[in-house]
């Protein structure tokens, strides 16, 4: 058994920083291996849109009611990461992590135990796989992120180095599909059509523009501040986000690392249960003429341009956050 | 400027200006242009396809009637014609982009080009062009991109507010980007898809809110540069025709909002795509022959076909439903084009 500290790791409602900022701990450099716990709950409930509505939802969340999405969880490689979920929902829940063998059933109104060593570092989509996408379409999803051992600037060992990084988790969401657990039960699920999906909502980190404006979603730096982006969709449809003011590099396609010379794009290839990490190197945009001075203000939008919308319209607020180029961050990004 | 004229009898008028930021300013920095464009919207227009009328928006030239050209969209009717016609420059020039907005306000964003917030043409970071304003920029990547409306996007740009965008090499065209490949024939496809529910909606449908179903798009018609299936296999706007030996670069822009999946025939042999989004690949990434490559919303590839030997061979284009929730694309519709070697 490998020596571990043991990192208590404190979850909460969304909004909020961890207590003690234990998130930012668990992935600065150290000199030991830790076990991270992680405490979470089976929730069901309202949660609320962009345009002033709610969308019954059914999440994985640190706290006693419904977290959209569910926690991000923070750890190095070789740590081992001890995770709790109750669940007093009358239906199964199943914590999944893409592209591993991680895979645990929580009984109806039970809850479980388990540990895992920490996969390859990288980003993983943590979520229910039940029904065909369903599951984790209703919102049983969250980030887990494993940065390499004894860096805190890089997200994998050889990879490019970045000055801080984000993480936006994309999801769509059907109202129609939470209404229909709100007035038949959360066992209804299991009869819902994966091809009945009809998003009505579209976010980023589990909110839409301009609600995206805020230190962990909007993105900003300095002229020549690389920054890593991880991207997830969590959702059930495909999106396309298209960077404005930089292209980016893509760094990793779910779990591929790219060591080389890297690919640009100024648009990011988003199926569900994709996880790409892309690099924004914050230049100066290339084709400004005069040459641009002063900060520059940017969005990144899906181009699946459904997705700009909230409640059939009310454009652009759905799938979009901005990107500042040429001033630092008031407060610095957290991965939650 | 006058408001509310009629698009193909479909009601284009502006009635709110939510969220929007309507100015006409003088452009920051103005300078003497190495090369000029002129764009005048219009919302009036129709264009058949695939015996289809439907109603579109667009970009004409300044001064007349747009369309025509190389990737431009043939076929148009009154008000002009879908695709809108190309912006062609060499990497290096200082452009002037000069939109003229008719009957309500747009903008133009110039897709992949990278300018100041103030010349990226999105009104929410800057202004929204009611009158006219001069889009400055400097060519600073060979590559292939396209212009579109960015106001209200996810309607205009489907009402077809969208054309080409060509950067060549100092050299001009023939060469795809300075170290890369010569080419001999060059074919520029923009594949589209288009929900004719969408096709009868205000300006500024549901831009204050309210429900335009504007999330739920059910494309029934597909196009490239304009054209229907009807026309994609022959009409030599489209259909690519070359001698044995020769060199075929294909821009394909990818201007639906559905995934599209192109599927090339073995007998093209290996195809190569030697650019994406504007920028050369590190390294040209194979397709071989047979082979298919597939596509999110706005993206852009650059395939290198050297076909070995004569024939017809078609290239099929297929679109997929963007909901996708157990992970499997269904298929929607389909569309096919040919590349005839002599
Ligand atoms: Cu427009
Ligand atoms: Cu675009």
């Amino acid at each position: 058994m490998k020596r571990r500290a043991f990192l208590q790791r404190t979850v909460r409602g969304s909004g909020v920083l961890f207590a003690g900022g234990l998130g930012l701990l668990s992935w600065a450099p150290r000199s030991v291996a830790a076990t991270i716990q992680v405490a979470l709950g089976v929730h069901a409930g309202y949660a609320p849109m962009v345009d002033g509505t709610s969308a019954y939802m059914v999440t994985f969340s640190g706290g006693s009611s419904v977290e959209f999405p569910g926690p991000t969880i923070v750890c190095r490689e070789d740590d081992l990461v001890s995770i709790s979920i109750q669940n007093p929902l009358s239906i199964n829940a199943v914590f999944h992590v893409g592209r591993t063998a991680i895979r645990h059933t929580v009984g109806a109104g039970s809850s479980v135990n388990f540990d895992f060593e920490a996969p390859p570092a990288g980003t993983y989509l943590y979520y229910d796989d039940q029904n065909s996408g369903v599951n984790r379409s209703m919102g049983l999803h969250g980030t887990l992120v494993v940065m390499p051992a004894g860096s805190d600037n890089r997200s994998f060992s050889d990879g490019p180095t970045f000055v801080r990084q984000y993480k936006w988790l994309l999801a769509s969401v059907d109202p129609a599909w939470g209404e229909h657990l709100a007035n038949s039960g959360v066992a209804a699920i299991g009869g819902i059509d994966p091809d009945s999906f009809s998003p009505r909502y579209f976010t980023i980190n589990g909110r839409s523009f301009d609600q995206t404006d805020e230190p962990n979603t909007h993105i900003k730096g300095l002229v020549g501040d690389a920054t890593l982006i991880r991207l997830l969709n969590a959702g059930g449809m495909v999106n396309s986000p298209h960077f404005h003011g930089n292209h980016v590099e893509i760094v990793s396609l779910n779990g591929s690392n790219s060591s080389g010379a890297r690919k640009k794009k100024d648009i990011v290839s988003m199926f569900p249960l994709d996880c790409r990490d892309v690099l924004l190197p914050m230049a100066t945009p290339p084709d400004a003429w005069p040459p641009a001075s002063g900060a520059q203000h940017f969005p990144m939008h899906c181009h699946a341009e459904m997705s700009q919308t909230a409640g059939g319209g009310f454009y652009p607020h759905g799938m979009h956050a901005s990107i500042t180029i040429g001033e630092a961050p008031t407060s610095e990004p957290q991965l939650d | 400027m006058s408001h509310g004229m009629d698009g193909g009898n479909c009601p284009a008028g502006i009635t709110g200006t939510c969220g929007l930021h309507l100015d006409s300013p003088a452009t920051p920095g103005r300078v003497t242009p190495d090369i000029e464009f002129f764009r005048n919207t219009f919302m009036d227009g129709n264009q058949v396809i695939n015996g289809v009328n439907v109603p579109i928006w667009g970009f004409n030239e300044g001064g007349g009637m747009g369309g025509g050209g190389m990737g431009g969209g043939m076929g148009g009717g009154m008000g002009g014609a879908l695709p809108s016609s190309p912006i062609r420059v060499k990497e290096g020039q200082i452009v002037h982009t000069h939109l003229t907005t008719m009957m309500a306000p747009h903008t133009i964003h110039h897709h992949g080009i990278e300018p100041d917030t103030f010349n990226d043409g999105v009104g929410h970071y800057s202004f929204d062009v009611d009158g006219s304003y001069t889009y400055q920029w400097r060519a600073s990547q060979a590559g292939t991109y396209f212009y579109h409306c960015h106001l209200n996007t996810v309607l205009h740009a489907e009402m077809g507010m969208y054309g080409a965008l060509i950067i060549d090499p100092p050299g001009g065209p023939g060469t795809a980007f300075t170290g890369g490949p010569s080419y001999d024939v060059e074919a520029i496809w923009a594949v589209d898809d288009i929900d004719m529910a969408w096709h009868c909606l205000p300006w500024d449908a549901a831009l204050c809110g309210g429900d335009a179903r504007l999330n739920d798009f059910n494309p029934d018609l597909f196009c490239i540069n304009g054209l229907g299936e009807d026309l994609t296999e022959t009409d030599s706007s489209v259909a690519i025709t070359a001698a044995a030996g020769e060199s075929i670069l294909l821009r394909y822009i990818m201007a639906g909002y559905v995934p599209q999946r192109v599927n090339f025939p073995a007998g093209l042999g290996d195809v190569y795509i030697i650019a994406e989004d504007g920028r050369p690949l590190p390294q040209a990434q194979l397709v071989p022959a047979g082979g298919s490559v597939l596509m999110t919303p706005a993206e852009r590839y650059e395939f290198l076909i050297q076909p070995g030997s004569p024939g017809t061979y078609p290239v099929d284009i297929r679109f997929y439903d963007y909901r996708a929730v157990s992970g499997a694309l269904r298929q929607i519709g389909g569309i096919r084009s040919t590349v005839t070697v002599n």
